[in-house]
């Protein structure tokens, strides 16, 4: 079955196709969290939150782009609103990190975009990751970066600046 | 792992239900033969802790049933699936099953419900969790029996007729399944299906009259049958049993008239010459 | 799709080993293409549990109505599921108790004249014996055989049930007897000693004899002394009397404690 049909088995309350559904997202889902929160028991919660909302709502999903997508949308909220709540440090990078330049040649990256991506400070870059990649509201990027919703919009226009006069 | 017996009689009255039955079970599937009276699940439930056998020893996994603590013990570690298997008509599948684990001393709530879900799912009746029991066909009331014997994974399961009325793709399934888990754990297997027992025993056991008539392999008890089993076009006289083949003629099992076509035995056959015709007679019933 | 990660770049990625730009192409990919997301690596025994713990709060077991309010009250849960199990706590038993109750206490208004308020003092006792003939046993509980065959201890299991029945059973009664008109010297313990009594001498006697058995045994004795007492003009409720009821509620007592063991299995110990 398809992740579409799947919400449809789900939306007639067939528990074995959340399951299957679990199966198959819950590992990159956890995964993509862990980069955004640095404790296990916060990204297992909100993952776990997340299917559970699932299960209420899976006729949200209106077949309007990939399914991995909309869970991911209600992954990283329910994160989100955790961090609020229980005010937790944010994800640190460890130090073993490629370069840039070495990713884009060993053929990952976004090619042009990733090289331009590349020369933003990794505060920019969060932003930006945030509100484009994510595609969080500003609000909801500055609660998950734990940074006041105008520094959100200022790195977020001092980083489209930077990208257009790099493309340009 | 061992289960054993030494001299175990049990009587009503003036019958004897089981008049010295002996024998020892090691890991694997023992099949337990036998007619209809022949005291199986008179046996088996002096196995299972439920009935007190009026004489003789028995060891279940190093326990006495005698003593009250080590009886618990044994409780602990063995898997029951009762010949005539009572429900509570109204509780859903998951319901039952999550009341046999509180009974199985499974007190932790969340611990609980996911060894519910994984012998449900062990037995294939995952989707059935919220149905109600009454709701249920004879066979899949059959598969919760066995899904309720298999928490805790049991070091001995004890199964009663396990396949009586079930049609013969879920008799596959079941034996499927049992297999699946015989490794590691000793399981008795009760039946009168000679097929139960020529598919998946490694060894068997047959009890006529309250004594083991036969302890060993399915071959060794087909080999009683040897020489003894033919082909014949007429009615054969001296046969103890017989019936009409598809082809048109008879298998006879019996005293063999002299130059008859003789054939290999199977296990069916070396069963009705030492038990008669008596066991035969109750599986056409069955069926 | 065209190009695809390599299984090393998501271990990479899962390691927090890609720099951000890498890793966030990455991402962006996997919410595309399923082969991929299929590359994740993960620990089967970590989504099991993660798994248990949704499956369980999407779909918890309900608990019914009386389990609810025995865990309100403080009652562990698994003892409030045995509770509930209990055959004295259907319907049908409790309407059972409250439609005799009311009868007897009816026919005991009904006639004025002296001494029919026996008939209720002869017809409470019998209720609580008639609840453990319900109790427990192989009529009445069809997991009878699974429930001998577990752990659980069968005689306290029996005990729980037997309280669970009085406590049905009596607190009806208390509420019947104030209709019923009696002689002050009768205060509202005149049936319960007996009431007791009956009880614990069925229980006792459930060791030896099937318990419908032994409930009817206690019930048919108990009317033909009543009536055969009554005939004879003997006192059966005075204070000599409740001093009897309570030896022999002790006796039995004692006689359930000495052979406990015989509710733990059939058949007679060696």
């Amino acid at each position: 079955m398809t992740d579409a049909e799947l919400l449809a088995a789900i939306v007639d309350r067939q528990v074995d196709s959340l399951r299957e559904l679990h199966e198959r997202h819950a590992p990159w889902l956890a995964a993509r969290l862990a980069h955004r929160a640095a404790d296990p028991t916060l990204v297992e919660d909100a993952l776990q939150e997340t299917f559970v909302a699932v299960w209420r709502k899976a006729g949200d999903y209106r077949g309007e782009g990939e399914v991995a997508a909309w869970l991911w949308g209600i992954a990283i909220r329910k994160l989100i609103d955790r961090l609020r709540r229980d005010r937790v440090p944010r994800f640190e990078r460890p130090s073993v990190v490629e370069s840039a330049e070495e990713s884009v040649l060993a053929g990952i990256g976004y090619g042009e975009l990733g090289e331009v991506m590349a020369r933003l400070s990794p505060e920019l870059m969060a932003v930006v990751q945030a509100r484009i990649l994510d595609g969080l509201s500003t609000r909801e990027a500055a609660r998950l970066l734990g940074i006041p919703t105008g520094t959100v919009k200022t790195r977020l226009m001092r980083a489209k600046q930077i990208m257009r006069e790099q493309l340009a | 792992m061992t289960v054993m017996l030494t001299d175990v009689r049990k009587h009503y009255g003036s019958v004897h239900a089981l008049d010295g039955v002996g024998f020892r079970l090691d890991n694997g599937i023992t099949g337990l033969l036998g007619p209809n009276g022949a005291g199986k699940t008179t046996l088996l439930r002096c196995l299972a802790t439920v009935l007190a056998p009026d004489a003789g020893r028995i060891d279940v996994l190093g326990f006495d049933p005698d003593r009250p603590d080590e009886r618990t013990e044994i409780r602990r570690r063995i898997g029951y699936l009762p010949q005539e298997p009572g429900f509570y008509r109204n509780f859903t599948c998951f319901d039952f099953i999550d009341y046999l684990a509180i009974l199985k001393e499974h007190v932790d709530r969340v611990e609980r419900h996911a060894e519910v879900r994984r012998v449900l799912e062990i037995t294939g009746l995952s989707d059935k969790s919220t149905t109600k029991i009454r709701k249920l066909s004879g066979g899949m009331r059959r598969r919760l029996a066995l899904a309720q014997s298999l928490l805790g994974s049991p070091g001995f399961l004890i199964l009663d007729e396990p396949t009586a009325g079930l049609d013969p793709e879920l008799r596959f399934r079941f034996r499927e399944l049992v297999t699946e888990l015989s490794t590691d754990r000793v399981v008795l297997l009760s039946t009168h299906q000679t097929e139960d027992v020529a598919a998946i025993c490694d060894r068997v056991i047959v009890l006529d009259g309250g004594r083991v008539s036969f302890d060993g392999t399915p071959a060794g008890l087909a080999q009683i049958a040897a020489g003894k089993v033919w082909l014949s076009d007429d009615r054969p006289a001296s046969a103890r049993i017989f019936w009409r083949t598809t082809s048109g003629q008879f298998r006879a099992v019996g005293t063999p008239p002299s130059g008859a076509e003789l054939i290999e035995p199977t296990i069916e056959d070396g069963y009705v010459m030492l038990v008669g015709a008596a066991a035969l007679e109750e599986d056409t019933e069955a069926a | 799709m065209s190009w695809h990660v390599d299984a090393s770049d998501i271990h990479r990625y899962q390691e927090a080993a890609l720099d951000r730009v890498a890793a966030a192409s990455l991402e962006a990919h996997l919410t595309d293409c399923g082969e991929c997301r299929s590359l994740v690596v993960v620990d089967r025994d970590w989504l099991e549990r993660s798994w248990s713990t949704i499956a369980e709060l999407v779909e918890p077991s309900r608990p019914g109505v009386v389990e609810r309010t025995l865990t309100r009250l403080g009652v562990p849960s698994h003892v409030a599921r045995i509770v509930a199990v209990s055959p004295a706590l259907r319907i049908s038993f409790l309407l059972a108790v409250v439609l005799v109750m009311a009868f007897a206490a009816v026919a005991s208004t009904s006639n004025p004249t002296d001494g029919t308020y026996r008939v209720f003092l002869i017809v409470a006792p019998l209720l609580p014996v008639a609840g453990v003939a319900f109790a427990y046993g192989r009529l009445v509980d069809p997991a009878y055989d699974l429930t001998l065959a577990s752990p659980i201890d069968s005689f306290r299991l029996l005990l729980l049930r037997v309280v669970t029945v009085l406590a049905v059973s009596i607190p009806v009664g208390l509420v019947a007897w104030p209709m019923v008109p009696a002689p002050s010297a009768f205060g509202f313990t005149a049936w319960l000693l007996p009431a007791l009594a009956l009880t614990l001498v069925t229980l006792a006697l459930s060791s030896r004899f099937e318990v419908w058995l032994a409930g009817s045994m206690v019930g048919g004795g108990w009317v033909a002394a009543m009536v055969i007492a009554v005939a004879e003009g003997y006192e059966t409720f005075d204070t000599r009397a409740q001093i009897g009821y309570a030896v022999l509620a002790l006796l039995a007592a004692v006689a359930v404690m000495v052979r406990r063991e015989r509710y733990d299995r059939e058949g007679t110990p060696r």
